[in-house]
């Protein structure tokens, strides 16, 4: 079981720092875009397009560690009033639902980054951008995201989980 | 089955996953998914859910989310919430409950850097608990006006909670945060005046600070340029129409970042901590609010397919009921909602249904966003699962939990005549949004 939790860090820490450097492309990539502009007159081309491509990929290269910080809001009113095997179980079943919930948007966005690598596909703004990129990282974020819930409802039945959801940050 | 059962049962569903402890985005995703299954079959969920998170994620307006939270955690490492509060005391503490009104304009003023209620009362409470507990407060006054303070970084803007509603409903997210901003004063006002009226009496009445001269007050006001700064470069960008709230959103994120490397205790703590720190927690914060918005997504094209919010909307047009008394009901909604769902889970199932009779009736989707944003605070103070509180306890582990929701009662009460303010007078709301069209 520690092989299995040290491999999923390792995999969740790699993909978690491709994340922060989306995030920094954002924070540096958008200041230094409205500073050029405010200069020159005119926006760097590809900036407002990588914008948005960026959020894809903080959201599915970062799905891991939010898992790992358990960072999904749950509603814990039931499981802080249980202890032992039932409480074990309802983690269990919980974790095992968001796995299935990922694996339903998993296989689907497989087939669509499938065919948009086929295509090549890009789009259109000031610049022609490719997205077919993103799409892999998209699917293969929540086919990792998936693996990793899975694991943690087997881990759940095994040993008492926590589970309890992290005050947020944006709430 | 029958088709129209098939809302009853994906609402149902819903509820029971949640219980059960399941993510709030699958319990969304899965109770929408049955619901298209129900309807139609599995190979159009499928085709549906085929690019739904890209179309989810890939959004240039939700690109606002990561740089407001990394925004405001760098301001956090920078100490920006410690400063105001010395600044805030100075001007306050010689009042009865002068530390608690301190409190709130330092969360009033975090609130400016940073879009997050709980990351607010989080940083607010730590500097100010000790300081409130080493001058003799009542405990549940200094609990609850640190958790009350809090809701208000969900309401000044930049507030992300703001923005998701504006998402949500596709309402102009600059708009709402300039929308928010009125409001924020009103209610940090009313929880100042009703601190001071609580503190006449009790422990609180004589715990004060030595009274500043005006001189040493606005020269220690200087010392929170930091928050000025921020607010300026954020709301002024956005309400002169020189940026798009995205680029003001990245330059406020810039800015703070320069002002963390410019704090010096930062670099004796270790700095590199603090910036990765500051990227990871924004990173699971994002993911987290995402991926409800793709589950909210899929649970709000199952409710589209069976048109339930046109024909809730229209039941309600034709029923003849006053428009108001219609509002004043769909914000009732959220109380019990408040009671057993975060804020962000009771606006992805409420907001899709309520928005299109709220459209019907002719109501300005800005101010019922403000409202609906004041409903949502109410739950982030209130038994059970008032967040707030949670964190202020996790704080002061002297001061036990009820006692910290037993504080922010009082708090509530005053929400409940803001909002009632707010309610009656919708040009608090839309007075500045209305200005911006004018500019």
């Amino acid at each position: 079981m520690s092989t299995i939790k040290t491999i999923l860090k390792v995999i969740s820490d790699a993909l978690g720092a491709v994340a922060m450097l989306f995030l920094g492309f954002l924070m540096f990539g958008i200041t230094a875009d409205v500073i050029v502009r405010a200069l020159s007159g005119s926006p760097i081309s590809g900036v407002f397009e990588m914008s948005e491509l960026s959020l894809v990929m903080i959201v599915f290269l970062g799905a891991m560690w939010a898992q790992g910080d358990r960072a999904h809001i749950r509603v814990d009113l039931l499981s802080r009033q249980i202890r032992g095997r039932a409480r074990k179980a309802l983690m269990a079943v919980g974790w095992g639902f968001g796995a299935l919930a990922l694996v339903m948007l998993a296989w689907p966005a497989t087939q669509e980054a499938i065919y948009s690598v086929s295509i090549w596909e890009f789009r259109w703004g000031y610049i022609q951008m490719p997205i077919w990129w993103t799409k892999i990282g998209l699917a293969a974020g929540l086919w990792l995201a998936a693996i990793q819930m899975t694991c943690h409802a087997v881990f759940a039945l095994a040993e008492d989980d926590a589970g309890d959801p992290q005050p947020v940050a944006g709430a | 089955m029958d088709p129209s059962l098939a809302p009853y049962i994906a609402v149902a569903l819903i509820f029971v996953l949640m219980a059960i402890g399941v993510p709030v985005f699958a319990a969304l995703a899965l109770s929408g998914a049955a619901g298209i299954v129900m309807v139609e079959d599995f190979a159009f969920l499928m085709t549906r859910l085929k690019s739904l998170p890209y179309s989810a994620t890939a959004v240039y307006t939700l690109v606002i989310i990561p740089l407001f939270i990394l925004m405001g955690s760098f301001a956090h490492h920078a100490d920006v919430g410690k400063k105001l509060f010395h600044v805030a005391s100075k001007w306050t503490g010689h009042l009865p409950g002068g530390l608690a009104m301190s409190s709130i304009l330092t969360s009033a003023g975090f609130a400016a850097t940073s879009g997050s209620s709980v990351a607010t009362a989080a940083t607010v409470g730590s500097v100010a608990l000790p300081e409130m507990k080493k001058a003799g407060y009542d405990p549940a006054l200094s609990a609850g006006a640190v958790a009350a303070g809090g809701v208000l970084g969900v309401l000044i803007p930049p507030s992300v909670l703001l923005i998701f509603y504006a998402a949500l409903t596709e309402t102009s997210a600059g708009k709402m945060l300039i929308a928010g901003f009125i409001p924020g004063l009103l209610t940090a006002m009313i929880f100042m005046i009703g601190i001071y009226f609580i503190a006449r009496r009790g422990a609180s009445k004589h715990a004060v600070t030595p009274r500043a001269s005006w001189r040493e007050a606005a020269l220690g006001t200087a010392r929170a340029w930091q928050v000025l700064v921020l607010f300026v470069v954020v709301m002024g960008g956005i309400y002169l129409g020189l940026m798009t709230p995205t680029e003001a959103g990245a330059l406020g994120a810039f800015a703070a970042f320069l002002m963390l490397l410019a704090h010096r205790a930062s670099w004796r703590d270790g700095m590199l901590g603090k910036i990765t720190e500051s990227f990871r927690s924004t990173i699971d914060t994002t993911v987290m609010i995402l991926f409800t918005i793709i589950g909210a997504g899929v649970f709000s094209y199952f409710l589209t397919l069976v048109q339930v919010p046109n024909q809730l909307a229209q039941a309600v047009v034709e029923s003849g009921l006053p428009p108001y008394l219609v509002i004043g009901c769909l914000l009732l909604v959220f109380v019990p909602l408040g009671m057993f769902l975060d804020a962000f889970s009771m606006m992805v199932i409420a907001i899709p249904i309520m928005f299109p009779t709220v459209r019907s009736l002719g109501f300005d989707p800005i101010w019922f966003g403000i409202l609906t944003v004041k409903m949502c605070e109410i739950g982030l103070i209130t038994p059970p699962v008032g967040l707030n509180c949670y964190v202020i306890a996790g704080i002061d582990r002297d001061t036990p939990l009820p006692t910290v929701f037993r504080g922010a009662l009082w708090f509530v009460a005053m929400e409940f005549v803001t909002i009632a303010i707010l309610f009656s007078f919708p040009g608090i709301v839309t007075w500045l949004p209305n200005l911006m069209d004018m500019n």
